[in-house]
């Protein structure tokens, strides 16, 4: 959990998950730390994305703890998790099919905002939340809507709206997935920047050749066990 | 041509707001509810009471009519916000339906026999009739589109399309749930003191299930567009059900005639309007 | 008490035949299928219409008055509500198409036989027997009896036989059930079919028992859903025990309460029923 006895941006203690008989995480702990990147892999069923679940607290029924910095979040529901700076993306991306791709980013820097005061608030396409995503290859598809984008459009709109959230800690699950030749590398050159920006993410990937180079930590998901793999 | 237009202003009026109420829900943060008469409801009630029984000014009992459906929707969309889809759909239905045999049932409320001499919102007249008739609905209708157009409406409108999508930004979708009820039951009171205000005379009957059937079938017809679209659709229905009625000379079989061709055509346009959406990755 | 015991047991036994047909249907389509209870309501005024108007002698009205409405909820089951999965609709919005088939059949009787309430019973007050300080016709104990003998049946199928089995299995996931070799199509067939006949054999009953008119579908479709729900935990026989306890609830309503508040009773039931048996579930992503 670290060497420099910094305390972690977010932090995971002893998490146990099962689904019937049995455990699809078993006393799992794991920590993030500022402008670190760290990447997560195991084979399908192996329970990574429930891990991501757990941690952005969409699902909470697991057992141990999960901390943001000193203070315990596990009461939290996952949109107040999302306010409090943890955001994830999604391996199958849940987008809104009518709004446009710049909407999409106007409404994750915004949707934070007071229920009431929203009502309230006509103009808000004019909040030019694109300057927050560094993500190449969005600027491209501002236009588009939800429902008109490919798969692997999908995926960078997903990343780069976590991104323009502005939240600390980033979950990213296959961000790299469908992704090809230069937009591939744009996604790594992304992840890069955000890291040295202060980001703490968490990344799974099957295939890591592109993201070893910069990770800090790397983990396997085995059997409901989190197994440290190394880095270089 | 003008006692006809009021007629139609003071049966269909009432129904759009109601309808104006659905689509907030079912365009809006897209759930199905069937609470909603139930709340009108009480509004309605609460006006003639006030007005009939204790006396009070009509700006009053309009006022407290409307800040009751404001509560009751509130507190109806507090009851089942964990709820969704079907369970969400029979859990106001229980609500709605519950809160009818309730008023069926209190003796306060006259009963079977509802109450006579609710006050009327203007005079009794064919021009002032049109003329608060099309003022209580521009109302309507502007205070739903800036609804519509604002962030929160696009907030609601995304939690409807993805509510995962919309947690995962941050969205407060709670916060969001509660005041779509309490704007969608300030309509649905609205509706049900028009209603009630226009014919002078309030019965529970007026808040039996099948009288969502005309809202429910404009609201699906107007396929998410504008309220204005809703209220078209609305009176659209209401013109096919006079001139049924018209046409068939019987207004025993008039009426049940129009609602199965509306319940029909409703029914198609549904099973359209669905298979056109675009199946989401599940999972 | 015995009076309010033998009523939960009479009205309850209609219930329970009626709540183990949506019951059935209801585990393996997943669907509130509203129209369900103007089912019953049809074959009551089918056979009316057969065999009050048109003079046919009841032991030909009654069996062609369930057959025809038995048509009518296979349709419905066993064709609409499959045929409305598979092109994709949500079960919401199956359960809205469901209300207005019901207001669609609601009207159709009142056209028919414009909103009068029948009764086919007699005239003549039966005594009876004597149950409990309360009393119990035969036809009353016929019902009774089916739908106990109806509810254990399905219990002992469900448990012990194969097509019990495959009506689980199809249940659950029926394109699983069909790689493991199950028949789906015949056994959603056969189950819609023994669903429609179960409710329109209660309607027939339940016309020579009380008094029918075309508004009491929603009310039936509504109890009927209660019930199941109340006894999810058991399959479609937990739904003839949801139906025998609301019988029970509904008589302490009626006798100790307000008859008035019959009807709100059966309402609340369903929220608080649907609020207890009903979370929001969150499905975790695979990986």
């Amino acid at each position: 959990m670290g060497s420099d006895g910094a305390v972690p941006l977010l932090q995971a203690i002893d998490l146990s998950r099962h689904y019937g008989s049995g455990p699809i995480l078993n006393r799992v702990s794991i920590g993030l730390r500022s402008g670190t990147v760290t990447l997560l892999t195991g084979r399908n069923g192996s329970g990574k994305t429930t891990l991501v679940n757990c941690l952005a607290g969409f699902d909470r029924s697991y057992s141990g703890e999960v901390f943001l910095g000193e203070r315990r979040v596990d009461p939290v529901g996952p949109s107040e998790r999302a306010r409090l700076g943890i955001v994830r993306t999604f391996q199958y991306p849940h987008l809104f099919d009518d709004f446009s791709v710049r909407d999409h980013l106007t409404l994750s820097l915004l949707a934070s905002s007071p229920a009431f005061r929203s009502y309230f608030r006509q103009r808000w396409r004019s909040a030019q939340a694109e300057r927050r995503t560094t993500v190449a290859g969005v600027a491209d598809l501002y236009t588009k809507r939800g429902a008109e984008l490919s798969f692997g459009e999908m995926k960078l709109v997903n990343t780069a709206r976590a991104i323009a959230t502005g939240a600390r800690i980033l979950l990213l699950d296959e961000p790299l997935a469908s992704l090809h030749g230069e937009k591939r590398v744009a996604m790594v050159d992304t992840i890069r920047s955000l890291r040295d920006a202060g980001c703490a993410m968490l990344v799974i990937e099957h295939v890591w050749s592109d993201l070893l180079p910069m990770a800090d930590a790397a983990y396997e998901l085995e059997n409901g066990n989190l197994q440290e793999l190394p880095c270089e | 041509m003008l006692d006809f237009l009021s007629y139609l202003t003071q049966i269909a009026v009432g129904s759009a707001l109601m309808a104006l109420a659905l689509s907030v829900y079912v365009d809006g943060i897209g759930y199905t509810v069937f609470h909603l008469l139930g709340v009108s409801g009480v509004s309605a009630y609460s006006y003639a009471l006030l007005t009939v029984a204790c006396g009070w000014s009509v700006p009053l009992a309009l006022s407290i009519g409307i800040l009751l459906g404001v509560v009751c929707g509130w507190l109806c969309s507090e009851c089942v916000r964990t709820l969704r889809g079907d369970g969400l759909a029979l859990a106001t239905f229980g609500i709605g339906v519950g809160t009818f045999e309730a008023l069926r049932f209190v003796r306060i409320t006259g009963g079977v026999f509802g109450l006579a001499g609710v006050p009327q919102l203007g005079v009794a007249a064919p021009v002032p009739i049109l003329a608060t008739g099309a003022v209580v609905l521009l109302v309507g209708i502007g205070a739903t589109a800036l609804w519509r157009r604002s962030l929160g409406g696009a907030i609601v409108r995304c939690v409807q399309q993805d509510e995962w999508g919309a947690l995962s930004i941050g969205a407060r979708v709670e916060g969001h749930q509660r005041l779509t009820g309490a704007f969608a039951g300030a309509l649905a009171g609205a509706s049900g003191i028009y209603a009630a205000a226009a014919t002078g005379f309030i019965e529970p009957r007026d808040f039996r299930p099948t009288n969502l059937l005309v809202p429910l079938a404009a609201t699906i017809l107007a396929c998410g567009r504008t309220p204005l679209g809703v209220v078209g659709g609305l009176f659209a229905i209401v013109l096919f059900f006079q001139a049924v009625r018209f046409i068939g000379q019987d207004p025993t079989t008039a009426g049940p005639v129009s609602e199965i061709l509306v319940a029909v055509v409703v029914g198609m346009v549904l099973v359209l309007i669905r298979l056109r959406r675009r199946p989401k990755f599940d999972g | 008490m015995g009076a309010i015991l033998g009523a939960a047991v009479v009205s309850g036994s209609i219930y329970a035949l009626i709540s183990l047909g949506f019951a059935l249907a209801f585990r393996i389509s997943g669907v509130f299928n509203l129209a369900h209870g103007i089912l019953l309501v049809a074959a009551g005024y089918a056979n009316y219409g057969l065999g009050t108007l048109l003079g046919i002698p009841p032991w030909l009205s009654i069996p062609a008055s369930i057959l025809l409405v038995s048509l009518i909820g296979f349709a419905i089951e066993g064709g609409g509500i499959p045929l409305a999965k598979r092109a994709g609709l949500k079960p919401v919005d199956i359960m809205v198409l469901s209300w207005l088939m019901l207001v669609v059949l609601q009207d159709v009787l009142i056209i028919i036989f414009s909103s009068t309430s029948i009764y086919m019973g007699s005239a003549n007050v039966v005594p009876g027997w004597a149950l409990l300080g309360a009393r119990i016709t035969p036809l009353q104990l016929f019902t009774v009896s089916a739908s106990l003998a109806a509810g254990l049946g399905f219990f002992l199928m469900a448990r012990f036989s194969v097509s019990g089995r495959e009506i689980t299995a199809v249940g659950d996931n029926p394109l699983l059930a069909s790689i493991c070799g199950v028949n789906v199509k015949r056994v959603v067939g056969l189950n819609a079919a023994a669903a429609a006949l179960l409710t329109a054999g209660a309607g027939v009953l339940f016309s020579y028992q009380d008094r029918l008119d075309p508004t009491l579908g929603m009310r039936f479709s509504i109890v009927a859903i209660v019930a199941t729900l109340a006894g999810i935990r058991l399959g479609p026989a937990g739904a003839v025990l949801g139906a025998f306890a609301f019988g029970l609830l509904e008589s302490l309503v009626l006798y100790l309460v307000d008859p008035g508040l019959r009807d709100t009773a059966v309402y609340f039931c369903l929220l608080v029923v649907v609020l207890v048996t009903y979370r929001r579930r969150l499905l975790p992503e695979t990986g």
